[in-house]
């Protein structure tokens, strides 16, 4: 008790002092350094409730699974450039097992899948692009699961969503504010890409909405997650 | 052994070569004077020799410079601040101050580029996960867990594949048709590894999962040469910080280029921060130089 | 001291009508290596689990499970920990990447001071010897090493009994042969209580105290093995019965039985004449056309690596069956895959007359459905074929009832069966069936062999590859052996096995020196009958 304690004053005294600090250090670069903070500070809510609860075993192994799952769906349809089934598994682990799940299967995937593909700067911003599709999927799960239609759009509202937030950083990173020019010249050029990329989430959402969704709701009815 | 397992510095604690990461890619993308992002570059480009073979290292090198080139170029596109104007383009400046803000935004992301590319050979997931394990245990496990995932489903998928194939009934000729039959495949492979779930599920309860708090496996210990690194590191490090408080350090391009200001201060920082960069190059050599001497005793 | 003591224990899954368990009582006492056989469905896994508090399933119980002297839900952190259980599939129970972070994995559970975790890690590698694989992945390891992992991380936590769910199924017999080895060791010398269930028992009994035999969710006789013996000997549960006690019951004998090969040879040497020494071996009707020929494969799967077969060469005639023998790795599933054509060879010829279907040893690869008839269906429609093909499929494997079962739902015989269906809708020539027998009873043993037969009744050739060197000489009419990357002892089964001294069945080994070519238990059988008694 007395050692979580002093972890959390810690948190709490050092935290504000580090982003006050370097946002005076870097004051050149300090849209960016804050922005890379408050996102790093936006995931800790969603870890440490992770931790604090405690969840049934099959929760943490189906997440384990489903993380597994998207970065191996990125390698068997590396022919495919631009195919990543990694959108349509982080929603349906959101509807099923909840927002916080959805984020943490987000999260988890953008950073396990770039120790494969390689890491950057970007790797925080696709935590945070397919983490929050994980959140709103949880959040918006009843809706989802009824309506397929609704569940198909918004597969490939996320797909805008997430390119949208990843070049959001690219444009960031570069101007250290919100060039707009230099942004929506990005998101014009990138939009073949963008646009393979949200067909091939309502495609991956047809073929597996079904079948994980029954799935999980099975193993979820039957040991009650 | 791996190249990158072969180098002393990887053999320093996770948690110091990750806070050693942390702060040169942090310093690099946050700070904007083109001194910093010249040694960066150059550090990172002298840690990678050590990591790739010649071959790469050139064709590594030469994509760098490609790259460098075209993010500078077109940065005069964007943004047209700056007061010594060269050309008219499409009826907007094209300014000296954004060319070399432009070259200096382009060396810094490359160097970051390479920085990361560092961090990703030599902090492999296990070193990671072992740091995360500490803190965030439940999700350290739901990485190992999908770690352990990961190669098994891949060959799975490939025996999955071989089976379906062998049926003979599944067109593969058409771009469309082989689309369908990697859906198909993944979707088997889905539903066999959400059913086998459970197996792994009984066998973490029946280990006693979740009846109280986890201590982690201490893969790594802390050694002298650890402690010697943080001290030297975080010295050195508080004198670039210290000395980014003051004026001389932060370089603007616009409205024009700004003068370079030899200060003591700024002399300081620069030494340190080129001490930041290099010390792996430092301690390879270092490392290599007593080997050397040890090995002439016997 | 007595730690199991089971009175009256009776349940029941929710939703079932009947009891899975019906007033079981018995008890066991620490040191004791006991042994459970039954049919599937019998209720063996469902009473291993009430042994295991965190594995115990949600259902009606009554009647009472103490485990030494205390009732066994009590305290569940302690018997996490003290009861230890090792199920049946060897990869899907490992946790984590690397081989020390899975042995690290219980202790960690029980917060275990770190250097105190160091130090049983390092007893446990030292007693089971793998300290060179302590960081190695777990995906680079043989599917027995996995489940000698399995082992050593339970033992890790220091348990007074392991439990162990049929161990060995999908193990090839070399890696069963080593866990059940270090399984006695374990009993013996560190006296850990061992219970575990098992379809084969030859390979089991061996140090075995007890036996168990259930049926039905009942005990029918829990005493030594020699005992429980005597007892099934009527029983149908007698097929499971180790070679030597089956032939001492098919020769009539009473008394006790004798089990392993030793005591089996020891029996017939001393009771019977061996005059008669060879057996005649029917000639089995077979038109010697070759519907398979391959000439000279060679086969390998990197420009630069090693070659799987070097120079293969193989000939399989029409209607009959071929048992493909050989160690694990020894290249079985690759020859599968260059007659399935997944694979080319880069020299030699293979010649095919007929289609080829493959029938893997994972079944549910093949499984893309919900439910079973959908997945039939597809196929059908795929193949435009006949609705009658897919009905008299079905009905000849007798599986209407499981038509609107999800696929994943099934036994594995039930599943092997499936799927069976759906490569014979592809109206195959030549069958490939890779280990048919991993993992499943006596009694699917038996109705595999039967539909076999009447697949090559209808015309159809079988290839089969397989470490049951029982099923293989009761059932194939020609065996060869992959060694070294080419097939070596081509002959009939019977003079294949005759002529092998190490590489051979039970009843070969206990006759070699009496009879000459006494390959199966009948055969063994026949020749004691004719030879008769001595005086």
């Amino acid at each position: 008790m007395k050692k979580s304690f002093l972890k959390y004053l810690i948190l709490f005294f050092m935290l504000p002092l580090v982003v006050i600090g370097g946002s005076y250090l870097f004051r050149d670069r300090q849209f960016v350094f804050l922005l890379v903070c408050v996102t790093l500070i936006s995931f800790l809510p969603f870890f440490l409730s992770f931790e604090k609860r405690s969840h049934r075993e099959e929760k943490i192994v189906l997440l384990a699974v489903m993380v597994a799952l998207s970065v191996v769906g990125r390698v068997l349809f590396f022919m495919l450039p631009s195919f990543k089934p990694v959108t349509a598994i982080v929603i349906l682990t959101g509807m099923y097992l909840g927002a916080e799940s959805g984020f943490l299967c987000g999260a988890l995937s953008a950073l396990l899948s770039n120790f494969f593909f390689g890491q950057g700067g970007f790797t925080v911003f696709q935590m945070l692009g397919w983490g929050m599709i994980g959140v709103f999927a949880g959040l918006l799960s009843v809706i989802l699961k009824k309506n397929r239609p609704v569940l198909l759009l918004f597969a490939a509202f996320s797909g805008f969503l997430y390119s949208m937030i990843v070049d959001l950083w690219t444009v960031i990173s570069i101007d250290n504010s919100l060039n707009l020019a230099r942004y929506l010249t990005l998101l014009a050029a990138a939009l073949p890409t963008t646009i393979i990329y949200v067909i091939s989430n309502v495609l991956f959402m047809l073929a597996l909405a079904g079948p994980i969704g029954r799935k999980l709701n099975r193993v979820i009815e039957k040991y009650e997650i | 052994m791996e190249r990158e397992d072969r180098l002393f510095f990887a053999k320093l604690h996770p948690g110091v070569l990750l806070i050693y990461f942390l702060c040169v890619i942090g310093l690099t993308m946050f700070s904007f004077h083109p001194l910093f992002s010249l040694l960066s570059f150059l550090g990172g480009l002298v840690f990678l020799g050590f990591l790739l073979s010649h071959r790469q290292w050139l064709r590594y090198f030469f994509i760098d410079l490609l790259m460098i080139l075209v993010i500078a170029v077109t940065n005069p596109l964007f943004s047209h601040y700056g007061v010594t104007v060269l050309f008219y383009l499409f009826d907007n400046p094209v300014t000296l101050e954004s060319v070399f803000y432009g070259l200096n935004m382009a060396v810094m992301l490359v160097s970051v580029m390479v920085w990361f590319t560092c961090f990703g050979k030599i902090i492999a997931a296990d070193q990671f996960l072992y740091l995360c394990g500490g803190s965030l245990p439940k999700t350290a496990l739901t990485l190992t867990m999908a770690m352990k995932f990961i190669p098994q489903f891949q060959k799975q998928a490939v025996r999955i594949a071989n089976a379906q194939k062998a049926l003979g009934v599944y067109n593969d000729s058409s771009k469309k048709d082989k689309l369908k039959n990697q859906l198909r495949i993944f979707s088997t492979l889905l539903t066999d590894a959400l059913e086998n779930a459970v197996i792994t599920a009984q066998s973490m309860r029946s280990r006693g999962f979740g009846t109280q708090k986890r201590s982690n496996y201490a893969a790594y210990r802390w050694r002298h040469s650890d402690f010697a690194f943080l001290a030297v590191f975080l010295l050195v490090l508080c004198g670039i910080l210290f000395s980014l408080s003051f004026p001389e350090l932060h370089f603007s391009f616009y409205p024009t280029i700004a003068k370079f200001q030899v200060t003591p201060v700024a002399i300081v920082a620069f030494c340190c921060f080129a001490a930041v960069v290099f010390l792996p190059f430092i301690i390879e050599v270092k490392g290599n130089l007593k080997w050397k001497f040890l090995m002439s005793r016997i | 001291m007595e730690i199991f003591n089971v009175k009256d224990l009776t349940f029941t899954y929710p939703g079932c009508a009947s009891p899975t368990l019906n007033k079981i009582s018995f008890s066991v006492q620490t040191g004791e290596f006991i042994v459970i056989c039954g049919e599937t469905g019998c209720g063996k896994t469902t009473l291993l689990k009430m042994l295991k508090p965190q594995l115990t399933p949600r259902g009606q119980v009554s009647g009472s499970v103490v485990y030494c002297g205390k009732a066994i839900d009590e305290n569940e952190k302690v018997t996490a920990g003290s009861i230890g259980f090792v199920q049946q599939n060897p990869r899907q129970q490992i946790v984590a990447d690397k081989v020390y972070k899975e042995l690290a994995f219980g202790l960690e559970n029980q917060n275990t001071d770190p250097v105190l975790m160091k130090r049983k890690i390092a007893e446990i590698v030292n007693w089971f010897g793998i300290e060179s694989s302590l960081h190695k992945s777990v995906d680079t390891l043989s599917g027995g090493s996995c489940q000698l992992l399995n082992l050593a991380a339970v033992m890790v936590l220091s348990p007074k009994v392991i439990i162990l769910d049929e161990p060995t199924a999908g193990l090839d017999p070399i890696a069963a042969e080593r866990l059940m080895s270090t399984l006695r060791r374990l009993n013996r010398e560190l006296n850990i209580t061992i219970i575990l269930t098992e379809h084969h028992l030859d390979a089991v009994l061996n140090g075995a105290d007890r036996l168990m035999a259930m049926e039905k969710g009942e005990i029918l006789c829990f005493d030594r093995p020699k005992v429980v013996f005597s007892q099934l000997r009527n029983h149908k549960l007698h097929h499971v019965l180790p070679a030597a006690t089956q032939i001492f019951y098919g020769l009539e004998q009473t008394g006790d039985s004798p089990i392993s090969v030793k005591e089996g040879h020891a029996f017939i040497a001393n009771r019977y004449k061996n005059e008669k020494k060879s057996i005649s071996v029917p000639q089995t009707d077979i038109r010697s056309m070759p519907v398979i020929q391959m000439k000279n494969i060679y086969f390998r799967y990197e420009k630069h690596g090693k070659d799987i077969l070097k120079g293969a060469n193989l000939s399989v005639n029409a209607g009959e069956c071929f048992a493909l023998l050989g160690a694990n790795g020894s290249g079985k599933s690759t020859l599968f895959g260059l007659l399935s054509g997944i694979f080319k060879p880069y020299s030699g010829k293979i010649r095919l007359h007929g289609k080829v279907a493959c029938l893997s040893q994972y079944p549910t690869d093949l499984f893309v459905h919900d439910t079973v008839l959908e997945d039939f269906k597809e196929i059908a429609d795929l193949l435009k074929a006949d609705d009658k093909i897919l009905d008299t499929l079905i009905d000849t494997l007798q599986i209407r009832h499981l038509l609107s079962r999800h696929p994943f739902d099934l036994s594995g015989g039930e599943q092997q069966k499936c799927a069976l269906v759906k490569v014979l809708l592809t109206s195959p020539q030549i069958l490939l069936l890779d280990e048919p027998t991993t993992g499943i009873d006596a009694f699917s043993k038996l109705a595999l062999s039967d539909w076999m037969h009447r697949l090559q009744a209808a015309g159809i050739t079988i290839v089969m590859a397989t470490h049951d060197i029982d099923f293989a000489a009761e059932h194939a009419d020609r065996c060869g052996m992959l060694f070294d990357g080419e097939m070596i002892g081509i002959d009939t089964a019977n003079r294949f096995f005759s002529q092998n001294r190490y590489y051979t069945t039970s009843a070969h080994i206990m006759t070699q020196d009496l009879f000459e070519n006494a390959v199966t238990n009948k055969d063994v059988i026949k020749l004691c009958l004719e030879n008769g008694v001595k005086s």
